[in-house]
């Protein structure tokens, strides 16, 4: 018999279905993809930004995640009280503090200069927010500002992101490892 | 929500005499959601923050929102220095450090025997200043 074909690594496309329960916002939601085009396609995008919340605290080691992309030359958008992880492990390069709610504000307005003053953001990139906060703010640019590609790396289904993992709110070590191969992909 | 980032937003009379005059983005929000209770600390502290404060009233606002943001952010907001009109404003503990800086960070001009700033705030420090968004509440116009 042959073998099932199986995706190298964490498969992140499984489980799509909505964190929140009949949450089905239209006939446009997001994908899932597997975490090494994730990080391919954020490596390709001109102007990514890369937006943090406080559930960072509760598994702080993904602060050690961001900050490995934040390397890599993406600022970061420390929302709610999460740019303290940022303080206490001594980076502050590129990261910015600023709520989700000015955040969100701001990148609906094409002429919006971004936080550094270089100019709109063309990608988002939403880590550690509170699903249903989060989950509105995707709701807002999906509407108000076509232009930003909305991706999740978060541990949830987010409909209303382009791109999202599969839940693995769960499964912290699969969710762990997918984001180990999208930072891994990122650097290739 | 108000757009911090667009001076031209930000521009109000003074009811004295019906001049326009820029103000700091103050209060920037009507509705505001915060994600976490040390945001909503912060946020309320800073929506507190009012065009006509005195100098004493503005020291002691940002005292607060610099005090809430140290406790539980780890630093200093990002736009205190918008909010500073005169040496009289800053908050007495972080006074010699902000003042160093305004200096070296945003570029302001200090007279520091005289205790001054010579140059770089939004608008000078004026007791009697009376901002209104209505121009029937001019008193005189010049």
């Amino acid at each position: 018999m042959a073998a099932e074909a199986k995706p190298k690594g964490i498969d992140t496309t499984k489980n799509a279905i909505p964190f929140e329960m009949a949450q089905i916002p239209g006939p446009e939601m997001a994908k899932t993809y597997l975490p090494k085009v994730m990080g391919a396609i954020i490596k390709k995008s001109k102007r990514p930004l890369l937006v943090v919340g406080a559930e960072l605290f509760d598994d702080p080691v993904m602060f050690d995640k961001a900050i490995e992309i934040g390397k890599m030359g993406i600022p970061i958008a420390a929302t709610a009280h999460s740019v303290k992880g940022f303080v206490d492990r001594g980076y502050l390069n590129n990261v910015y503090q600023i709520g989700l709610h000015p955040l969100t504000n701001y990148l609906r307005f094409p002429d919006w200069k971004g936080l550094d003053g270089q100019g709109q953001y063309d990608t988002v990139i939403f880590m550690g927010i509170f699903y249903k906060f989060a989950n509105g703010m995707f709701s807002t640019l999906k509407h108000f500002n076509r232009d930003i590609k909305r991706i999740s790396i978060d541990r949830y289904y987010h409909v209303n992101a382009n791109m999202t993992f599969g839940n693995m709110a769960f499964i912290s070590d699969d969710y762990h490892a997918a984001i180990d191969e999208l930072i891994a992909a990122m650097r290739k | 929500m108000g757009r911090a980032d667009k001076p031209e937003d930000w521009m109000v009379i003074d009811a004295r005499d019906g001049k326009m005059q820029q103000i700091e983005p103050a209060p920037e929000a009507m509705l505001y959601i915060a994600e976490t209770k040390e945001e909503a600390m912060l946020e309320m502290a800073k929506l507190c923050l009012r065009p006509s404060d005195n100098s004493m009233g503005r020291s002691i606002k940002l005292t607060h929102y610099c005090d809430i943001s140290m406790k539980y952010f780890g630093k200093l907001p990002d736009d205190w220095h918008l909010f500073v009109r005169d040496v009289k404003d800053l908050p007495l503990a972080y006074q010699q450090q902000m003042m160093k800086e305004l200096e070296e960070k945003h570029g302001w001009k200090i007279d520091w025997k005289a205790k001054k700033f010579i140059s770089g705030p939004l608008r000078p420090a004026d007791v009697s200043f009376d901002p209104t968004n209505l121009p029937r509440k001019i008193r005189t116009k010049k």
